[in-house]
């Protein structure tokens, strides 16, 4: 299979040694838990799916909650439930869709921030709605000694088998230690080594212990507006076709994952049904010979020889990969101009995530 | 031949070339790896993804400061000075040389090849010459990461996919689907007529310039690469039982 030949592991800070590793036990790891991050980079000329985080928006508010890199690696978990255990003191963030949150014997509320204590048993029980629950740590996973990072990624792809660990999932009931910085080498202490238990979890409860306000928590199960940049072969199609794609309704079935999610509804029918393959973007709209939409989304295939209608907006693809079958979807049309109004909103409070933080 | 660019995405555009009749031109494959080259050397890492694929490429974009209209506009700059002659069509294609593929051709290693040489009423032998007298351009890459899509296969070989994939084609299989022909890199499933199987490894690995690339850490990272890349041309051989084992081959037990 492929495998990355080189060596290395998630960048380490340069003045700090590289020993103060510590870790969180996975024990429990659901149907699918992976590790994950922005995504790759310039892989995709030789069929390597982007992959990164399904939903970048909860991705992006775990880290931003402990004031952690845009791009540190995060635990995605679909559907949990979800169990593990720390081997240090650290500060952990909880988003995306998730039941309960447990630690040891309490139980919490999700989209906030957690002062964890060695040895804490940490749950998260599975979603009434939503797909992903996103597990972040102060300064982010780091790879334990021997995997590698994929085009700039930490990202695994089951599916391709590629990216750390073989891109191969965390297995149901999982041993594996993720290792993450130790507290002592993260700013939790501003430099007073080492804290009574007791002041550190003051400061934790008073400055660093954070909740995502309620308005920005997401109701997974209200209906769904895609907004549609009309392109690729939606020439092809009459106008009045056109139109009543943006009038009709939309089912999400059963069959959706991380590579595509599939609509049922009315067909669209394309006179050729076939082309010569070319390359597919994130959020493409394919229209297989049944007439049933696929948005294709973060571990899409790279080329694909489907008429395709267009794509959806970036940020609506995101909150597609949280929606469950039988979800609701409408299409709306949008004008490109304007839907960078809310590309750049989201830039100026997560900062830059396209192209991860380099200037364009 | 003519270009055009057409904007798919917030973040996406597609370069298509089409032919003066206007059709898709597949000969503007032999420039795609200049075209990449300058694409990327112009716009650096701002530019995230170059997908070619048979008549097209689709570019991806940073568009943390820009939209995509405004890289779209750039990237019309660099095609309109950009040599798309004949001439420089036909230089491209004369410094390509063929890569050479040592193919082990055999009922054990293709399945498929007594069936197709059934079907198409040829022996196995002339299958394989004609499968082995082509020098066939890589169009795409994807369905799986490093599966090359080669065309084209002798019109007496042209043969659908199979009606059921099968659950594992071994990795170094040399396939048949309609007009395209294309090699397993991995083992994996998969639906098109086996004729035979390679020894060589189709995966390199690549040591990124340490010094070129930023951040960095990046110069570190491990690159996968595979031993061809869209625009590469490829000739197949036969070679005997003997000589695929020495190779390295391995058969099934």
């Amino acid at each position: 299979m492929s495998k990355p030949l080189q060596n290395s592991t998630k960048p380490q800070c340069p003045n700090e040694p590289a020993s103060a590793l510590t870790a969180l036990n996975i024990l429990h790891a659901g149907p699918m838990t992976t590790l994950q991050d922005l995504g790759r980079q310039g892989g995709q000329h030789l069929g390597y799916c982007q992959s990164g985080a399904a939903d970048e928006y909860s991705y992006l508010w775990a880290n931003k909650l402990l004031d952690n890199d845009i791009n540190c690696a995060a635990l995605e978990i679909c559907f949990g439930p979800f169990e593990c255990e720390f081997e240090f003191d650290t500060l952990i963030a909880i988003t995306g869709s998730m039941g309960k949150v447990q630690i040891n014997q309490s139980f919490h509320d999700g989209w906030q921030s957690f002062l964890i204590k060695a040895g804490d048993r940490l749950k998260i029980h599975a979603p009434s709605n939503g797909i992903y629950t996103y597990l972040a740590i102060k300064q982010g996973f780091q790879l334990p000694a021997g995997e590698k990072m994929f085009f700039g990624s930490v990202a695994m792809v089951p599916r391709e088998q590629s990216g750390p660990f073989e891109g191969k999932k965390f297995e149901r009931l999982s041993f594996e230690r993720l290792p993450f910085e130790s507290a002592s080498k993260a700013p939790l202490y501003y430099g007073y080594s080492p804290p009574t238990r007791k002041k550190a979890q003051d400061f934790y409860s008073h400055k660093q212990q954070r909740r995502v306000p309620w308005q920005f928590i997401p109701n997974y199960a209200s209906t769904l507006e895609l907004g549609l940049i009309l392109s690729y072969q939606s020439s092809q199609l009459s106008a009045e076709r056109i139109e009543h794609i943006f009038q009709d309704t939309y089912h999400l079935s059963a069959d959706s994952n991380k590579m595509g999610a599939r609509l049922e509804g009315p067909e669209i029918k394309f006179d050729r049904q076939h082309l010569l393959s070319e390359g597919v973007a994130f959020g493409a709209v394919q229209i297989p010979a049944n007439g049933q939409p696929i948005i294709l989304l973060k571990d899409r295939q790279t080329i694909g020889g489907y008429p395709k209608i267009g794509c959806i907006c970036l940020l609506d693809a995101f909150r597609l990969s949280q929606s469950r079958p039988g979800q609701k979807i409408k299409f709306k049309p949008v004008e490109l101009t304007h839907s960078y109004r809310e590309l750049r909103q989201w830039q100026n409070f997560f900062g830059q995530t396209l192209g991860k933080g380099d200037s364009g | 031949m003519s270009w055009s660019t057409e904007i798919v995405s917030q973040d996406s555009l597609i370069l298509y070339f089409q032919t003066h009749e206007n059709s898709p031109d597949l000969d503007a494959i032999a420039l795609f790896p200049q075209l990449s080259e300058a694409l990327q050397s112009h716009f650096q890492d701002r530019l995230i993804e170059i997908i070619p694929s048979y008549a097209s490429i689709l570019l991806t974009f940073n568009v943390a400061a820009s939209t995509i209209s405004q890289w779209q506009q750039l990237t019309e700059n660099i095609l309109g000075v950009f040599d798309f002659s004949e001439r420089a069509k036909q230089s491209a294609k004369q410094l390509a040389r063929p890569i050479d593929i040592p193919v082990y051709y055999s009922e054990q290693t293709g399945p498929d090849l007594q069936t197709l040489a059934q079907a198409k009423n040829l022996s196995q032998q002339e299958i394989i010459q004609r499968h082995s007298a082509n020098i066939y351009t890589v169009y795409a890459m994807g369905f799986a990461p490093g599966f090359a899509y080669m065309g084209f296969v002798d019109s007496h070989l042209a043969s659908p996919r199979l009606p059921t994939p099968r659950k594992c084609v071994k990795a170094g299989s040399i396939g048949i689907a309609d007009r395209q022909t294309g090699i397993y890199p991995n083992d994996s499933p998969g639906g098109w007529n086996i004729i035979g199987r390679t020894a060589i490894d189709l995966h390199i690995s690549k040591q990124p310039n340490a010094s070129k690339t930023f951040p960095p850490n990046e110069s570190t990272q491990p690159h996968q690469n595979f031993l061809f890349k869209v625009g590469d041309t490829v000739r197949f051989h036969s070679v005997s039982k003997a000589e695929y084992l020495a190779a390295g081959g391995f058969l099934d037990e």
